[in-house]
């Protein structure tokens, strides 16, 4: 209970006549990283702007650090870093003068804090470049900068690494993995990006129009979707049947009149292989597969995929 | 609210617009003076031109014109958000923004009055310099609490360049029509008129000659004190839609 930095309780949230988060329960541990994955339109920023108060909370509550966040926010927020969607910045400003004006409103003590944090996101100290000639990629680490400034223990990260090029993205993957392994940082990273949260997260949440399809640790997921015999066969629904009465309660999925897999893979393949063939079901391949993080997303969330 | 303010001074870094006025504040009064000097009319006549016309016209357009920036600033950059989740609460953001309006509205103010009596020197005709930069310095002041809607107009219209600009054009506009008329509409800055006109004038005398301006002219507490009451209503709305807008 108390390991919790971020719960939510049935968090739903309504725009007009859609409702863009429905229901939603986010469990985020303390020390790990929580990825939210989920499509454009998912309801990540959403539930992210929720969490951090930018968004009025249709029904359902959020709980930061064990606590509900209303009527607490001058004692939770300033322990939390976080950017939702682009990082917000004054464009007449160079980067350096905009950290210090949240520096000073964060009434954060370090006097180095703002050199520090540009130094670790690669970003020059005193340089004269405004916000406004920034790439998109500088934009998001002066971000990610502001994020950290204040050493906060909790990071809300909203497609962090959007704009970044490959380079960029495994600087601030090792960034973020030493925050959270070596100094206990609790973060919560969104993307649509599956592969980056595969290399990232300690947890997975995956949203789906709006919903929380799936909730676990990565190593779980992994576990869960490690491999399957894929059987192309004449007629998936008397194999499903034969299936059934050899070997009761084996895990398997019918994907098309004549393809099926089994998750099972301690049952006894050439018994099954000679079950099909005796009731005279065509066996035309078996092969055991690895499934991927990818075909899971796609299962779940009813055949779409993600990249 | 102290480092609210110094991070209000060095968002406005770099805004041309805001240097431009300030510059203007000051360079404004040598047109006039020139005029005033070849058409031989002594100081306080020039004084007054720049009351009626840079208070109460140029003025109130220019702190909307500013009142708009500060605001839309926040908003168009994302950086409301920034700021929101620092926390900042709205109505701080808010008092610091308005701190900031009066704070530019009695730096033109002086300016002008100031740069209007290098003016003045040449004519020779100044006088009680201390009062009238006193005069000055609570028109200011004045000024800036009778445009008090007009940066209510641009918290509500923050996401909108041209509308909070347009509402501050016509509202100062009409208000000093309003004035130049003798309406007695109960505008905040045509009340302010007809309460000061009585300390602005260059000819006090031929003022209490004319019957209806006597009629018109106001007492001045009574007036500051609905000002100061329609001041308060725009900003607590002002507060209210802000904490309310969501980013
Ligand atoms: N301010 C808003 N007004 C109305 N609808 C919105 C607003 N913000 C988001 N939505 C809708 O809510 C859904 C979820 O959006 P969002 O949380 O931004 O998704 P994601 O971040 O996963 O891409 C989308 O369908 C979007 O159109
Ligand atoms: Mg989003």
């Amino acid at each position: 209970m108390n390991d919790l930095v971020i719960r939510t309780e049935n968090l739903t949230k309504v725009y007009g006549e859609q409702e863009a988060v429905k229901s939603v329960n986010v469990h985020v541990k303390k020390g790990r990283i929580y990825g939210l994955l989920g499509r454009n339109g998912a309801g990540k920023t959403t539930i992210m702007k929720m969490v951090l108060g930018l968004t009025s909370i249709t029904s359902g509550e959020v709980q930061l650090f064990g606590k509900n966040i209303r009527g607490q926010e001058k004692r939770i927020y300033p322990r939390i870093g976080a950017i939702i969607e682009t990082p917000g910045f004054y464009p007449n400003l160079t980067g350096t003068e905009n950290l210090e004006i949240f520096a000073k409103l964060r009434g954060t003590s370090r006097p180095d804090a703002v050199k520090n944090a540009l130094e670790v996101v690669g970003l020059p100290y005193k340089d004269k470049k405004l916000f406004s000639k920034y790439s998109l990629g500088m934009k998001q680490r002066l971000g990610i900068a502001n994020a950290i400034m204040h050493d906060p223990e909790l990071l809300i990260l909203d497609e962090p690494i959007n704009g970044l090029d490959p380079i960029g993205i495994a600087e601030i993957r090792k960034f973020l993995q030493d925050l959270s392994k070596e100094r206990g940082k609790t973060i919560l990273i969104s993307s649509h990006i599956l592969s980056e949260i595969d290399l990232l997260a300690d947890d997975i949440g995956i949203i789906h129009e709006g919903n929380l399809l799936e909730e676990s640790s990565m190593d779980e997921l992994r576990k869960k979707n490690q491999k399957y015999v894929l059987f192309r066969v004449s007629s998936t629904a008397t194999a499903a049947r034969i299936l059934e009465q050899k070997c009761g309660g084996v895990k398997y999925r019918i994907e098309d009149d004549n393809v099926m897999r089994i998750y099972d893979m301690d049952i006894d393949l050439s018994m099954v292989n000679q079950a099909f063939i005796t009731n005279n079901i065509g066996v035309y391949e078996s092969s055991v597969c690895d499934e991927s993080l990818e075909d899971y997303f796609k299962e779940i969330t009813g055949g779409v995929g993600i990249a | 609210m102290l480092k609210m303010l110094e991070a209000e001074f060095k968002k406005i870094k770099r805004q041309k617009f805001i240097l431009l006025t300030v510059l203007a504040a000051c360079l404004f009064p040598i047109p006039l003076t020139i005029v005033i000097v070849h058409s031989k009319l002594n100081y306080d006549t020039l004084l007054m031109f720049v009351m009626e016309f840079g208070f109460f016209l140029v003025l109130p357009i220019v702190l909307g014109i500013i009142a708009s920036i500060l605001f839309r600033m926040e908003n168009e950059n994302g950086t409301l958000k920034t700021l929101s989740v620092i926390p900042v609460p709205r109505w701080k953001l808010l008092g610091a923004k308005v701190i900031i309006i009066y704070i530019l509205a009695i730096f033109y103010g002086v300016a002008a009055i100031g740069a209007t009596m290098i003016g003045g020197l040449f004519t020779g005709t100044i006088s009680d310099i201390p009062l009238k930069l006193a005069i000055s310095l609570s028109m200011s002041v004045l000024i800036a609490t009778a445009s008090l809607p007009m940066i209510a107009a641009a918290v509500v219209f923050q996401k909108n360049f041209i509308l909070p600009i347009l509402c501050s054009v016509i509202y100062a506009v009409a208000s000093f029509a309003f004035s130049v008329m003798l309406l007695k509409v109960p505008a905040p800055l045509t009340l302010l008129f007809r309460c000061s006109l009585p300390f602005i004038t260059a000819n006090p005398e031929r003022m209490e000659m004319v019957e209806n301006v006597q009629n018109w002219v106001l007492p001045v507490f009574p007036c500051i004190l609905s000002l100061i009451g329609m001041g308060t209503v725009c900003m607590v709305l002002s507060a209210y839609i802000y904490r309310k807008q969501e980013v």
